[in-house]
């Protein structure tokens, strides 16, 4: 099923005028998910480059910016929204970095393994994300 | 671990015939820079600490500084340009690990402002 539907994203970016390497190949599960992992990671190190640069550039304290974000008074809903997309990609990277790093000591690396563990870090990355904006 | 250890032989032997070693030793320090921060983010978590905040500050940063520095080596193509961007996240590296230790040192630090954060 997610086989299909990663092949259909295939086949429309041809219309998109992307790389012909994207368009050619059907897309496979371990395909996205190591182009998420980059992705993923690319987003994190912006975000914590983003939180040490404010820290020297932008005036007041962290608990001065906490109080201002209260003051707006944004509702337990956005707020609960907004701690599960901080959290999803730090959770995804996390458990496909463990996956890698199995990988790394030679575990895990047939196709079907492969499939498996993919499958496995995209429901741990759901419950641990949804536990986690929970807490 | 005995997977780990004929890994860095091979790496090794392979290594030995160029005369270097230093991709090889990059490569285990990515890895042993990753299972640290991965160790540090539930220690961190249990043991919330001055300690903690700093040693999560050199992690955080040398692991992401070597993970861009994979993304430049991977997409940014011919020799001045990619010492041009490697230069860039250097300084944006150093930039980023100093504003978390002026955080840690004046402001609550990183495990206390997450706690701060998650309260919200």
């Amino acid at each position: 099923m997610a086989a299909l539907l990663l092949r259909h994203v295939g086949r429309h970016c041809l219309r998109a005028h992307l790389s012909p390497q994207l368009c050619i190949r059907n897309w496979s599960l371990p395909m996205a998910m190591s182009i998420c992992h980059r992705g993923t990671g690319i987003a994190l190190s912006a975000g914590v480059s983003l939180f040490g640069l404010s820290a020297l550039l932008v005036p007041g304290s962290f608990e001065s910016h906490l109080e201002f974000v209260k003051s707006l008074c944004l509702g337990p809903a956005l707020i609960h929204t907004a701690k599960f997309a901080l959290v999803f990609p730090l959770m995804y990277h996390t458990w496909n970095g463990i996956r890698h790093l199995m990988w790394d000591l030679g575990k895990g690396l047939t196709i079907s393994q492969l499939h498996q563990s993919g499958v496995a870090v995209l429901v741990l990355t759901v419950l641990s994300s949804v536990g986690l904006a929970a807490m | 671990m005995a997977a780990l250890w004929r890994l860095s032989v091979l790496c090794g032997a392979r290594e030995g015939r160029a005369g270097s070693k230093a991709a090889s030793l990059h490569w285990t320090g990515e890895r042993v820079v990753s299972v640290l921060l991965l160790g540090l983010i539930p220690a961190a978590y249990l043991n919330p600490c001055s300690a903690m905040d700093y040693s999560l500050a050199a992690t955080l940063t040398l692991h992401s500084h070597w993970g861009i520095g994979q993304v430049v080596t991977d997409y940014v193509h011919g020799d001045a340009v990619q010492k041009a961007a490697k230069t860039g996240l250097l300084v944006l590296s150093a930039f980023t690990f100093a504003g978390l230790c002026y955080f840690n040192y004046h402001d609550v630090g990183i495990c206390k402002a997450v706690a701060m954060l998650w309260k919200l």
